[in-house]
């Protein structure tokens, strides 16, 4: 786990070859300080759940971060103060609970999510909501980002790059990332009936970005909808009636034998 | 004294210590959004000891997240 720390850093506070209960006892403090975007909170209860009644003896405190830390400026960030509190049980129990839920077999024990009190994690809910919406909805079976890359398509951003989450405001979806949004993009574009044309290279991966010329080829794709994508945006349409849907979704494997959806409400294949 | 903060991604990390808030801070780098679930084992092993998993199970699970496909 510290090997995501430089190696000089771990060997000057001692923890070589340490995993992360271990690393954590030798620390005098230790804070979990994860962001409200969906993946983050994923990785916060599944924390929660793993490190169990040692989140308590190691006295690990939980800060609500409600900015993007690696986005606000240092000196800002130094005079910043979080509502920090002592993992407890109930912190614990919201976790293990909410992880169970992400990795069942079907989204109905995440749905049931929202009739829980998860205030103790604040913002868990909103995670909660946020994946509900990546689910394929119910007109379109497009989950929300996919919607939302052909939403921008049609607002006039015809480069791929211009479609990416990193433009927070614009893309305003907060689940998926770089990487991800590359492959939602191949997804609607190179499926047998394809919601977008124009993409110009792929696969979008660590090779085409090293290779200039397909790199510059894949940022000048021109993009545009095509007439079925036009439909799926216009909900008169529905993506999943003409391609095969295989994607994950938590513990949830989607097919198109095994589709379900969202609609404000949780609808069962 | 070592004030120790976990984040969910390498930049959080260098920007709680640059802002003075930790003195170590260590990125949990893992894409839950992505992809079939991880097992039990897959995911213990990467918050392990270094000498309790294999010498390239932190790097495959962070690979895999760049790469894999929705259908993988």
């Amino acid at each position: 786990m510290l090997d995501s720390v430089p190696q000089p850093n771990r060997e000057k506070f001692g923890m070589n070859g340490l995993g992360l209960i271990e690393g954590c006892a030798r620390c005098e403090t230790v804070e979990l300080w994860m962001e409200a975007p969906p993946n983050a909170q994923l990785v916060l209860i599944w924390l929660l759940d793993y490190l169990g009644s040692h989140a308590k003896t190691l006295d690990i405190t939980l800060r609500h971060v409600d900015v993007s830390l690696g986005e606000t400026a240092p000196a800002r960030l130094a005079g910043s103060k979080f509502h920090g509190v002592a993992v407890n049980d109930y912190h614990l129990e919201i976790a293990r609970l909410a992880w169970q839920a992400f990795r069942a077999s079907t989204p109905h024990a995440w749905f049931n999510l929202l009739s829980r009190d998860l205030s103790a994690l604040p913002q868990l809910r909103r995670c909660v909501w946020e994946m509900l919406e990546e689910l394929p909805g119910i007109s379109t079976g497009l989950g929300a980002s996919e919607l939302r890359i052909l939403e921008l398509i049609a607002a006039g951003y015809t480069h791929p790059f211009e479609l990416f989450p990193h433009y927070r405001q614009r893309f305003q979806r907060r689940v998926f990332d770089y990487w991800e949004a590359g492959a939602l993009l191949e997804g609607l574009a190179l499926a047998p009936s394809p919601a977008v044309s124009g993409l110009a290279e792929w696969p979008f991966a660590l090779e085409m970005h090293n290779e200039a010329a397909r790199h510059a080829r894949y940022k000048e794709s021109v993009l545009s909808l095509t007439e079925f994508g036009k439909a799926i945006l216009a909900h008169e349409t529905d993506f999943s009636r003409h391609n095969p849907i295989d994607r994950w979704w938590g513990g949830t494997h989607l097919t198109n034998d095994n589709l379900w959806r969202w609609n404000s409400d949780l609808i069962a294949p | 004294m070592t004030r120790l903060i976990l984040t969910a991604d390498s930049s959080s990390a260098g920007a709680v210590v640059s802002a003075g808030h930790a003195d170590l801070a260590v990125p949990i780098e893992l894409r839950m959004v992505w992809g079939p679930p991880r097992s039990d084992a897959e995911l213990a092993a990467f918050l392990a000891a270094k000498t309790s998993q294999s010498p390239d199970s932190h790097c495959s699970i962070r690979c895999r997240s760049r790469t894999e496909k929705s259908s993988a």
